[in-house]
């Protein structure tokens, strides 16, 4: 390859880092077809083609590029591209290969920690992400692995806690941004979730789950499910624990009437919950239709 | 011979099943309260299925359902022989108790679901027809054995 082509390739990989892959992928379309066919280029096709979550492709593009020899990236990429397309056990073997490669990768270690969260293993992935994070602790892919694994177990404070360092360290990172709204979803800070979710998609447009997390927080958001924050904010559980208590010592002090409105309350309260969210995401979505 | 790393071997066999969309297990609790041990072990058993869970968690279920009932009607036929009032406290306590198994085989499952990009199941109607159809199958149950037992 050439020093200009060499040149235009760092263009396309300075055009990704900006998170611009639409024109990244424009500009390897100008590439002659001898650098087109560099094993560069097909791993940054494959980049571009993975930041707009265009699977497919991205799985043709890395097979096209292991055509050539093996290559840990774009077995990592093709291992992604089959978990996106839902064939688990292909992709399985493909990050195994890759890791075969780059066995201390902390970005692939990680990817296949996400893979087995996703058929419910979590001790193997709880120890996939304790590698990644020797090999590099401060890895966005593996604060991104860790919330995940925090998540997937259950623990909504672990994974608010990773989501705040992540955001910590990379205040601008659009995964930490939606990550930290996302963790402030889970626990009812509908006000916190919408702003993060909304920087996330400023600061990278093209991630459709972020848009979609941001859409959904906004219909929390709606003054019509206020009422419903506290039940959000304190989990399902422990509301039932309060309203079913009060309840109790309201009827122990034999006080009926006020135990027969308390009950009329809660129960109106929980149709509400029912209810009431459908119904706003009708209602704003009719709005943004028209 | 180098010993295989046991992290880096293969462990996936199969995609999970893409079928009818589950419940959120925590949203069983308002069946658990209102319907009582029946409404919530049925409702139980029908997302396990969903989640595709194992035959062991679903049976971890129904034994817990079945203990429930069990425990449900003997307090009321020893403590607070009527079909209302203090035995619908038990009956819902029966509830809880039984939602706590489907909270604790299930919530794994679908948080993996979840991570998969599956939406939950709306459970209004059947939940709300698991309130009415089971609340009235264990009242009239409870009736018929506090006749029997001549309360």
């Amino acid at each position: 390859m050439t020093a200009p082509e060499h040149r235009h390739l760092d263009r396309v990989a300075a055009l990704l880092d900006l998170g611009r892959p639409e024109q990244a992928l424009a500009e390897l379309g100008r590439l002659p077809a001898g650098p087109a066919g560099d094993i560069r280029a097909f791993r940054l096709r494959a980049a571009a083609l993975t930041e707009l979550d265009r699977w497919a492709e991205v799985a043709d593009t890395a097979r096209y590029g292991l055509g050539q020899g093996p290559d840990a990236e774009l077995l990592g990429r093709l291992g992604l591209a089959l978990r996106h397309l839902g064939q688990y056990p292909s992709a399985e073997r493909a990050l195994l290969d890759a890791l075969a490669l780059a066995p201390h990768s902390a970005w692939l270690l990680t990817q296949y920690a996400d893979l087995c969260l996703l058929v419910g293993q979590t001790t193997k992935a709880e120890s996939l992400v304790a590698r990644a994070a020797a090999a590099d602790p401060v890895s966005p892919a593996v604060y991104a692995s860790r919330y995940q694994l925090a998540y997937a177990t259950g623990d909504r404070r672990g994974a608010e806690q990773v989501a705040r360092e992540f955001l910590g360290r990379y205040p601008e990172h659009p995964s930490a941004l939606a990550l930290h709204g996302l963790a402030a979803a889970g626990r009812g800070r509908m006000g916190v979730a919408s702003r993060s979710l909304g920087q996330a998609v400023a600061q990278d447009p093209t991630g459709a789950a972020a848009a979609e997390a941001a859409w959904e927080t906004r219909v929390y958001a709606h003054p019509l499910l206020l009422p419903l924050r506290p039940l959000y904010r304190l989990g399902m559980f422990p509301t039932w624990l309060i309203a079913v208590g009060t309840l109790l010592v309201l009827n122990l002090l034999g006080w009926a009437p006020a135990a027969l409105a308390a009950a009329l309350c809660w129960a109106a309260y929980c149709v509400y919950s029912w209810v009431a969210p459908p119904i706003v995401r009708r209602l704003v979505l009719g709005r943004w239709r028209g | 011979m180098p010993v295989p790393d046991p992290l880096l071997t293969p462990t996936i066999t199969a995609t999970p099943p893409v079928g009818v969309p589950p419940w959120r297990p925590q949203s069983l609790l308002v069946p658990a309260v209102l319907g009582g041990v029946l409404a919530v072990t049925v409702l139980g058993l029908v997302n396990a299925g969903r989640l595709d869970q194992s035959r062991s968690a679903r049976l971890a279920l129904l034994g817990t359902g079945l203990l429930a009932l069990g425990a449900r009607i003997a307090v009321t036929l020893l403590l607070t022989p009527s079909v209302g009032g203090p035995a619908r406290a038990v009956g819902a306590a029966a509830g809880v108790l039984t939602w706590l198994t489907v909270r604790g085989t299930q919530s794994r499952p679908f948080r993996a679901y979840e991570l998969r990009g599956g939406e939950p199941a709306r459970l209004f109607w059947p939940g709300l027809a698991a309130i009415v159809g089971f609340g009235v199958v264990e009242a009239v149950l409870l009736a018929v054995l506090l006749a029997w037992a001549g309360r």
